[in-house]
């Protein structure tokens, strides 16, 4: 064969691989344009530039869907049964809807709530403790905790090095089919990365798109200005801090204490969003309250006064908890709905992948 | 006119490379009680009086250093001085280094792994840093629900340990912390510097091989510990005093030249 020919043949290599990946990805938008090109991060308006180091780990939609073929195989847990997306829900932004604490493996419970996933470019730490800096380590957690998916990440590279179709696409997305620690994870990290979530009720009006809140919402805005906005911090609606909110110690989880082995860090746990709240139940660390009344409640009667109660919940009087009358209380209800994004609920692109037959193992 | 011929190709070397070097190995020998560490059936006695045995042992040793008597130093390039040491795998004891010509009268190295690379990127930490390694032999030096290298673990019994539940009286020590990403937490990062003996400075030439026998005195990590207390330590406060001890376990054991 001559030299001369030789262009033609990759050429066909990459289109027998580019037909393969969108064959394989189903359902994804027809505008995903399938070259190794870097595409664009979707930078919100009213958000500043994103935490994550876009630079070491360039935005690329061949790689958001490896990650998202990843995110949802069971073949990252000991027994293929449980994959990143069993608690981490789309519908649900990606919280487990329902469940008080995470399922893992051989019906295994875990020890807190599973948090909502979304604006993870955007995060200074990760995990209600904040034990995680970077979001390329974040994964390795869940994939080796016992009770979560209990597997090694050596042996889900050594199960995805023998599939028949990964080494492709890893190929497609890194430059050559070798898989290590760090492709998977940052394969991972990029669809975190691409769940952005900036297109609620809240967003629109904020950024002047012809949408206004009604009366009740903007009641309700003022009372979360007023009582909330300090940790609950705008656009976020987190400033990612690690606070007690005083509820009740019904366990020996000191959350941020149990990484920085502070005593002023006892009950101290990551301030969560509040983005989504209306699809995210049940909350706090420990999912104890099924409802948002319940959260209300506690926040306006309930706060115990334990170790390191955060300043904010402690009014001049001396008396814990946010005062918060019941029309306070419905119209903080109403403009806490505002803040649903169901675009981001429905985006296809983030949606569980089919994933073939016989690449489920047991 | 040969010998003439030699320097000036020696001179073009020394000026291509700077200066010559040879290679020095490292020789980590565990010791017990004067003698070579025995895992799992050695029992050993610890300076409080109480019998201890072994069933794992391993640590790492990163940014070495060789110092001259005048205080010059060389670095071994970071990109190759991180070092897994493992009692169980005899070739992971030895660490084979290139080093310049000349006369050394210290050697020094950290027992863990730096901060700077305790928080590198994920694409850089490759062989002995990837942190997926060895977690499918339960051997992985990596937390990872408080992301950080794990420096130092051993793990044994004694029966001077207060049964668990399941009736076992086993120690598990998991020694870490790098100071901490941006709130400071425990460092547990030592720097341990083996002083050559005046007569026994280490000689580099090119035409030999160097191997200096690293001596690790293995219950030196439970001095000062009360192992009714201190059974599994991890990263709490106590976990410094463990990092204090085996800093002082390493001891110079000796040079062959080969």
């Amino acid at each position: 064969m001559s030299m001369r020919k030789m262009p033609y043949i990759y050429v066909l290599m990459g289109l027998v691989l580019t037909g393969l990946l969108s064959g394989f990805l189903q359902g994804a938008p027809a505008v995903h344009v399938f070259n190794n090109q870097d595409s664009t991060f979707p930078q919100p308006a009213n958000f500043p530039p994103p935490v994550y180091d876009l630079s070491k780990n360039k935005f690329n939609k061949i790689k958001i869907e490896l990650g998202r073929r990843l995110f949802y195989d069971g073949t990252l847990s000991k027994n293929g049964t449980v994959s990143c997306g069993t608690c981490h829900i789309q519908a649900s932004a990606f919280s487990h809807h329902g469940h008080r604490l995470s399922h893992g493996i051989f019906d295994s419970l875990g020890a807190r709530n599973a948090p909502a996933l979304q604006n993870l470019a955007w995060a200074t730490s990760f995990m209600w403790d904040g034990g995680v800096k970077d979001l390329d380590l974040q994964p390795i957690v869940p994939i080796t905790n016992h009770v979560e998916m209990g597997e090694s990440v050596e042996s889900v590279v050594e199960k995805i090095k023998r599939d028949q179709y990964y080494p492709l696409y890893f190929n497609a997305a890194f430059g050559s089919r070798e898989i290590t620690t760090a492709r998977v994870m940052q394969a991972l990290s990029q669809f975190m990365v691409a769940m952005v979530s900036a297109n609620s009720k809240y967003d629109k009006v904020v950024r002047k798109e012809g949408v206004a809140f009604t009366k009740e919402e903007a009641a309700g805005y003022k009372v979360f200005q007023q009582k909330c906005a300090t940790c609950h911090a705008e656009p976020f609606f987190t400033d990612f801090s690690f606070r007690n909110n005083g509820l009740y110690p019904y366990s020996e989880d000191f959350g941020r204490m149990g990484i920085t082995s502070e005593p002023g860090d006892k009950y101290r746990f990551k301030v969560p969003s509040l983005r989504n709240i209306a699809l995210t139940a049940p909350y706090m660390h420990d999912g104890r309250f099924k409802g948002l009344d319940f959260v209300l409640t506690h926040y306006a009667q309930d706060v115990q006064l334990t170790d390191n109660i955060d300043p904010s919940l402690v009014q001049s009087s001396g008396r814990a908890g946010i005062p918060l009358t019941p029309a306070d209380k419905e119209a903080l209800k109403s403009f806490l709905y505002t803040l649903t994004d169901s675009a981001f609920v429905r985006n296809k692109g983030l949606g569980e992948v089919n994933i073939c037959p016989q690449c489920i193992r047991y | 006119m040969k010998s003439l011929t030699f320097l000036s190709l020696q001179i073009i070397m020394l000026l291509l490379y700077g200066s010559t070097t040879a290679q020095v190995t490292l020789q980590f020998d565990h010791r017990a009680e004067g003698k070579k560490l025995v895992l799992n059936t050695g029992t050993y006695k610890t300076s409080a009086n109480d019998p201890v045995s072994i069933s794992l042992l391993q640590y790492y040793i990163s940014n070495i250093q060789f110092i001259k008597g005048n205080g010059d130093k060389y670095t071994v390039p970071k990109a190759s001085s991180f070092f897994l040491i493992k009692e169980n795998i005899d070739s992971s004891k030895t660490i084979v280094l290139k080093v310049p010509d000349g006369v050394y009268s210290a050697i020094t190295f950290l027992v863990g792994i730096d901060s700077l690379t305790s928080t590198l990127g994920i694409e850089e930490r490759t062989g002995v840093l990837d942190p997926g390694k060895d977690m499918a032999a339960s051997e992985s030096m990596y937390w990872t629900w408080n992301s950080g290298y794990i420096f130092f673990k051993m793990e044994g019994s004694s029966p001077a340990i207060p049964a668990d539940k399941t009736g076992f009286r086993e120690f598990e020590y998991h020694i870490g912390g790098y100071g901490g990403y941006n709130s400071p937490t425990i460092n547990n990062i030592r720097r341990v510097t083996i002083e050559l003996p005046a007569a026994g400075a280490l000689r580099v030439r090119s035409n030999k091989t160097a191997v200096v026998h690293i001596r690790f005195d293995v219950l030196s990590v439970f001095d000062r510990l009360d192992l009714k207390q201190h059974h599994h330590l991890m990263l709490t406060p106590a976990s410094t005093q463990i990092a204090d001890n085996y800093a002082t376990g390493f001891q110079y054991g000796g040079t062959q030249y080969q």
